[in-house]
């Protein structure tokens, strides 16, 4: 690969990342407030727009950067499944990103002993970070769709 | 454990008022010390979180812990925590710890009494149980103390991944709860004879109250509780009230997202103060005595992330002003007390905790 395709695929995977971050981000706010309103609280639109661009900037950098340890993982294993899997780029890239957000939902909660991202606290709430993960999965298979695997 | 060697002199210019005190070590080595009580004689009992029940006999650390105990659940935040002793102890000789109970699995907050005999925890039965159980082993309250009646306050936390729990009143988590002395439920407690509320609540909407106190010349109430990322809060409790975790607090998430966009909303008792960025309020003590006469009248709160303990002065049940103390250990601070001998007591976090004696100068 040469610096220019290195450099593109860095920049391919920070885009999955950004993508991956914001789905999450704004699915955590939709949950949270979901709770709010399971316990009677009135959120108003405005509030709940408000809420959902306080926490992209808020909870973004942070759950992104644990987000990017997590998909720095996946995509280059993903990368070496392709040589078996050749037919199903896009479908691995999806599985991956799914798959590194439940793993590292997991090992914060395991680690931790409780749930960090409170977001994920019901099944609910957890498969749509997962989902999120799937996203990022997809758009990085998207961006990269005309070369080679990772 | 010998004092006589372990005692410095401090002298420190604090916010335009001169506090010159005397800093001795009466015990060090604590695994995780979390709370102490004054017997009579002047005595003391620890409680260190791994477990074990300490005393403090003419001044010394006794290597035998208080016999006796049953077996704790001692996980993450849990083991045990607070000791009270009854109002009548001289008279019964009761103990009341309280500790965490269970398994990883299913594990509750639980409040137990004993009879205090030559070194001794006997007849020991359950006086509360925070159902439901939990599967957290972090936030579990655990603080006691009664009130002149003598009836008995216990906090309950959120378990953490419970959160929505301290709002609904059918369960017992997140609450400050008032039993009789036995654990028997009193009839004047606000939510008797109201379907679907416990009765042994007393005040609800609470993340993880470290710090309960009843001032003995005002009457009143004072529990701090544990915000999330900010949002500590100090709150004076009225039977009945709502006191917001999770829908109004100033804290966010971990994380940094949300917990609520309301600071305050319909219905929630507002904090007499909040702290943020937190400060992990962790004990807390209202000073009376004799030997600090600038601090009459004063509530102390010890800090665990902020490793001070702070002064808060009081006027008409508002805080006009807060003092940091104590910053000079760099140590976190899990809980302070007032002895009867009018010094304040210390006790320093970790797996080396010490007690620490404060007097004037």
């Amino acid at each position: 690969m040469t610096v220019r395709g290195a450099l593109l695929r860095v920049l391919h995977f920070l885009l999955a990342l950004l993508g991956t971050a914001a789905v999450c981000c704004v699915a955590a706010s939709q949950f949270n407030l979901a709770r709010l309103a399971g316990m009677g609280v009135s959120v108003p639109v405005s509030d709940r727009l408000a809420v959902t661009a306080h926490d992209l900037v808020s909870m973004g950098p942070l759950y992104g950067a644990l987000i990017g340890v997590a998909l720095v993982i996946a995509f280059p294993v993903t990368g070496l499944l392709m040589r078996w899997f050749s037919g199903k780029r896009t479908l691995l890239y999806v599985l991956a990103g799914a798959a590194a957000l439940a793993v590292l939902l997991f090992a914060m909660n395991h680690a931790f002993g409780i749930t960090l991202i409170a977001a994920a606290r019901s099944p609910a709430g957890f498969l749509s970070q997962v989902i999120a993960g799937a996203v990022g999965g997809w758009l990085f298979a998207y961006l990269t769709r005309s070369k080679s695997a990772v | 454990m010998n004092k006589s060697i372990l005692t410095f002199l401090f002298c420190f210019l604090h916010s335009f008022q001169l506090h010159a005190y005397e800093v001795e070590v009466l015990a060090q080595e604590l695994v995780f010390p979390w709370s102490m009580a004054f017997l009579p004689n002047g005595d003391m009992l620890l409680t260190e979180r791994s477990g074990r029940l300490r005393q403090i006999v003419g001044g010394e650390l006794q290597a035998e812990a208080v016999s006796g105990l049953p077996e704790f659940y001692v996980a993450g935040q849990g083991g045990l925590m607070d000791v009270r002793l009854h109002p009548d102890f001289v008279q019964n000789r009761l103990v009341y710890l309280s500790i965490a109970f269970g398994s990883p699995d299913e594990n509750a907050l639980r409040v137990i009494r004993g009879r205090l005999e030559a070194g001794a925890l006997e007849n020991v039965e359950v006086v509360f149980t925070a159902a439901p159980y939990k599967d957290t082993p972090a936030h579990y309250g655990g603080r006691l103390a009664f009130l002149p009646d003598h009836t008995l306050l216990v906090t309950t936390g959120d378990g953490f991944d419970y959160r929505e729990a301290a709002q609904d009143l059918k369960g017992l988590m997140g609450k400050v709860v008032r039993l009789h002395d036995d654990g028997t439920i009193p009839r004047d407690n606000p939510f008797v004879g109201q379907d679907g509320a416990r009765p042994e609540i007393w005040s609800y909407g609470h993340r993880n109250p470290q710090g309960l106190l009843v001032d003995p010349r005002s009457g009143l109430v004072w529990l701090h509780e544990h915000g999330p990322r900010g949002g500590d809060e100090l709150n004076q409790i009225q039977p009945g009230h709502n006191y917001g975790w999770p829908i109004a607090t100033f804290g966010l998430n971990y994380t940094g997202d949300y917990v609520s966009p309301y600071q305050e909303y319909a219905g929630v008792t507002a904090p007499v103060v909040q702290w943020t960025p937190s400060i992990a309020p962790a004990g807390m003590a209202a000073y009376h005595g004799a030997a600090f006469p600038q601090w009459q009248g004063d509530l102390f709160v010890a800090a665990l992330v902020e490793k001070s303990v702070r002064r808060l002065e009081l006027r008409n049940g508002q805080v006009i002003s807060q003092e940091l103390l104590f910053t000079e250990f760099n140590e976190r601070m899990r809980e302070v007390r007032v002895g009867g001998d009018g010094f304040l007591y210390l006790l320093t976090d970790g797996i080396q905790g010490r007690l620490i004696r404060i007097r004037p100068e």
